[in-house]
């Protein structure tokens, strides 16, 4: 057993050719050097900076003095760290991706017999060496501010651990876009957008409930773990939302639960790395793959929102601010899950979807294994059972939701049943004709679709709105865009939700707002008919073309 | 034993087809020229048997592995070499091959021996220490070559490899293709220097618009566009009994006269009744200046199935 984990870390490690090969190419002496020193002096320069700075407190003369300014160092140490890890680190992935596949070296490392996760460990550890040593010469700083600076060794440890998990989930970030990009550059800028991501716009909905999101960044578990050695004045109601993770009923330790987030989304990356190294053509993910992932995101946003209905445990919540009621806030809650579900569903569909040729390849291929039909795990079957799973999962979270919001909330829910399943109904019908949308058109096509459907009504309706100075044709126009429509579904059963509506609107708002979510309704799922009657006949006359070939070899 | 067997491939780009139903197996030993014009599938067909592109579908077999099944069995025994020569520009060229003989697991204690053997075949030694960057077009092509040699493969796939070689160094390829072929090794080569495909290759396939026109070894091909052979005779001075001669013989057909000494003629018989035909006219006493045969290269061969004179 020990000589087998010996071999095969052995193979991913320290014998692993692509990872040597990169060392020899980026850890030349002269360059090395020049970039060492790149680094050495600014990071010199800032930590002295720092310290001196700090050294002039109240506390001069005393040891005490001498400990904060280490202490003060600590942060700014940790920021250049991420700078040469996180930015610099994640261009040397994406960029060397992308050009080994544009040369077509990649192609030469696919031909070996080396296993394809000994190959994505030799790009992901190999690509950015350079940044690793450059980050160990600035770790003696650390070292010094921390062990000066009385900082607990245990903590620094654990936050470095997941310092450098963030880091190798960026880095995956940009194996993903250098694989999947065709030149270096998009693949370049595709990483920046997945960084930017990763890094502001999720944690951002940290704020809004989905603790789950905040944990993609080393932040949570930066004031989670450190804020009280590091004696920052911060404040005590921010810092409650990083101390510990409310996760359904339990209160999990932040470094927990950014393992868990992290180590999920590193086997997604992978699973994509290792599809994609099989096969360049391969989806970048199975069908099932998609649909466990969209379990487990199912999961995790249940856990994430749940504690904030319940009353017993004590959360923060930017969302309790804006709404003092309770009524309001599982609005909100049920309203976030419905469309980061949507947004979900979308991306996936996008991902497992086979688009024409691969349909018609598959056709082909059946026939000629004289099959019935496209097995479901194929890339080339249809993604239809696959909507249907998400639509099923995204309906059992929502009716869960809903549960406890009826059982939470103070003063009962004043609507209807058929009101209260209005929102999930629309996101089935949402999700079924972005699937039939998806079947029909490529990539661009796709998304001009969805940006002209969702987009265009809306600027329509903003700029009649400032015309008229008047909300009815946002309102009404807005019956086109998800976001809207989705919102409207959930504000007819969660009145304190309406303040969110105009003045002007407010006040004939209860009829106003009926009008609008039958539209709502009546538009999206007459969508979803149409597309989906457009795509059974649109691959009915695939299969038609297809039949017609072979007869023609024949 | 086929080393290569091709069935039924099919290749779609899209909407585009780019291999239509080739069927085509190889033998242990050959060296098979791939023959056609830019766009004709010769690529596609060679990514599928590099595992690099998955067929619509057919049956793909390289050494007995199945390309979509086993690929990395298929990788154990196949050198790829593709018609541009991408290197690593920073590695040195022992670096370079370093790298790649460790990728394929070869045992480390031959390391040095097989790096310097190959960069010998490949007249490398010399740059052993050079930086691949540096390295012409022609150079970083025999570097993928000994790339290519370095694991001794049992089956080569070799996408162009002449383009950007100087004349000594395409001499020098052509021997160690044949030293190759004579170890055993199945060559599969595509080149637009068909006369020099002849000079080394066992069988040929022409390849148009993804379907194989003709396959089969140089004499067979010839044989399947022209299957008459075309005499020439050529006689010193104007002899009138030429030409009836020449068709009251078994098998002679067509006699051309373009002038009054230069006779051509279609003819079925085999070598030993051409024989006849010359000492025949010797016999009667015809002033013969040259007797030879109009012998079709591939060349003339890739013309002809390009016209689309063969179907």
């Amino acid at each position: 057993m020990k000589k087998l984990s010996k071999k095969v870390l052995g193979d991913l490690l320290w014998k692993n050719p692509i990872l040597r090969m990169q060392m020899r190419q980026r850890l030349r002496p002269r360059a090395l050097i020049i970039w060492g020193l790149i680094t050495f002096i600014p990071c010199l320069f800032i930590f002295l900076n720092v310290y001196n700075s700090a050294s002039f407190s109240p506390y001069e003369d005393s040891g005490e003095a001498r400990i904060l300014a280490l202490k003060a160092t600590f942060i700014p140490m940790l920021i250049a760290q991420g700078i040469i890890l996180m930015f610099l680190g994640t261009g040397s992935v994406a960029g060397g991706m992308a050009e080994e596949k544009e040369s077509g070296l990649l192609d030469y490392q696919r031909l070996t017999p080396m296993s394809p996760m000994a190959k994505i460990v030799g790009y992901l550890l190999g690509l950015p060496c350079r940044e690793y040593l450059l980050l160990a010469l600035t770790l003696p700083f650390t070292l010094i501010s921390a062990i000066g600076g009385q900082l607990p060794l245990g903590k620094v440890i654990l936050l470095y651990t997941i310092f450098l998990c963030v880091a190798l989930v960026y880095h995956l970030t940009a194996m993903v876009a250098g694989m999947l990009a065709r030149k270096p550059r998009k693949a370049s800028w595709f990483a920046r957008i997945m960084v930017v991501l990763l890094n502001v716009f999720l944690p951002a909905l940290s704020q809004m409930g989905l603790t789950v999101f905040g944990h993609i960044t080393i932040m949570p578990t930066l004031w989670g773990l450190m804020h009280s050695e590091l004696g920052k004045d911060i404040d005590e109601e921010f810092l409650k939302l990083w101390e510990v993770v409310p996760f359904f009923s339990w209160e999990l330790p932040p470094a927990l639960f950014s393992f868990v987030v992290l180590g999920f989304l590193m086997v997604i990356f992978l699973f994509i790395l290792l599809r994609k190294w099989q096969q360049d053509s391969n989806h970048s993910l199975t069908k099932r793959f998609a649909l466990f992932v969209f379990a487990v995101l199912q999961f995790l946003m249940i856990g994430s929102l749940l504690p904030h209905l319940s009353k017993e445990m004590d959360t923060y919540l930017f969302l309790k601010e804006m709404f003092p009621l309770n009524d309001g806030l599982a609005g909100a809650i049920l309203f976030l899950h419905l469309v980061l579900s949507l947004a979900t569903t979308i991306l996936l569909i996008h991902l497992v979807t086979p688009l024409r040729h691969t349909l018609a390849k598959g056709i082909r291929r059946i026939r000629k294994l004289n099959m019935a039909k496209v097995p479901s795990n194929w890339d080339a079957a249809g993604s239809l059972p696959t909507t249907l799973g998400f639509i099923g999962m995204a309906t059992v979270v929502h009716i869960l939701l809903l549960a406890s919001v009826i059982q939470e909330t103070d003063n009962g829910i004043q609507a209807q049943a058929y009101q209260l399943a209005m929102p999930i109904t629309l996101f089935a019908f949402m999700a079924f004709y972005t699937h039939a949308a998806r079947t029909i058109w490529p990539t661009a096509g796709f998304f001009g679709f969805l940006a002209l459907l969702w987009i265009l009504p809306e600027l329509t309706g903003l700029t009649l709105a400032a015309f008229t100075q008047k909300e009815e044709p946002l309102l009404y126009f807005g019956v086109t865009n998800p976001i809207h429509a989705l919102f409207y579904t959930i504000s007819i059963s969660f009145k304190e939700l309406t303040s969110f509506f105009g003045r002007e609107v407010r006040t004939g708002v209860g009829e106003q707002l009926s009008t609008v979510t039958f539209l709502s309704l009546a538009f999206h799922g007459g969508l979803a008919v149409l597309f989906l009657a457009m795509a059974t006949k649109w691959k009915r006359s695939l299969q038609m073309n297809a039949a017609n070939i072979e007869t023609r070899k024949k | 034993m086929n080393m290569i067997e091709i069935k039924d491939l099919r290749v779609d780009y899209g909407d585009f087809t780019a291999v239509h139903d080739l069927s085509l197996s190889i033998d242990q030993g050959e060296i098979y020229g791939f023959i056609g014009p830019n766009g004709a599938g010769k690529t596609s067909t060679f990514k599928v048997l590099g595992t690099l592109l998955e067929p619509t579908f057919g049956e793909v077999t390289v050494g007995g592995y199945n390309v979509a099944e086993q690929p990395r069995e298929v990788h154990r025994i196949l050198g790829y070499m593709p018609d541009f020569p991408p290197v690593y520009e920073d590695l040195r060229v022992w670096e370079f091959c370093d790298l790649f003989h460790a990728a394929y697991g070869l045992p480390s204690v031959e390391r040095k021996g097989r790096i310097d053997k190959v960069l010998k075949q490949t007249s490398l030694t010399e740059k052993r220490m050079a930086l691949c960057g540096g390295l012409s077009r022609g150079m970083k092509q025999r570097l993928l070559l000994a790339k290519t040699l370095l694991q001794e493969p049992k089956v080569l796939i070799l996408d162009e490899p002449a383009s950007g070689l100087d004349p000594h160094s395409r001499i020098e390829l052509r021997e160690i293709l044949k030293e190759l072929a004579s170890e055993g090794r199945t060559i599969l080569i595509s080149s637009h220097i068909l006369t020099e495909m002849e000079g080394f290759c066992t069988s040929i396939g022409i390849i148009e618009q993804g379907r194989l026109k003709v396959s089969g070894t140089i004499e067979e091909v010839i044989r399947q566009i022209q299957p008459a052979r075309r005499l020439l005779v050529e006689i010193i001075a104007p002899d009138p009994r030429v030409g009836k001669l020449l068709e009251d013989f078994h098998g002679v057909k067509d006699v051309q006269s373009p002038s009054p000494t230069k006779y051509n003629f279609q003819f079925t018989g085999k070598d030993a009744e051409v024989a006849k035909i010359l000492a025949h006219l010797v016999g009667q006493s015809i002033p013969v200046k040259s007797f030879h045969e109009d012998r079709m290269d591939v060349e003339d061969v890739f013309m002809k199935v390009s016209k689309g004179e063969v179907n």
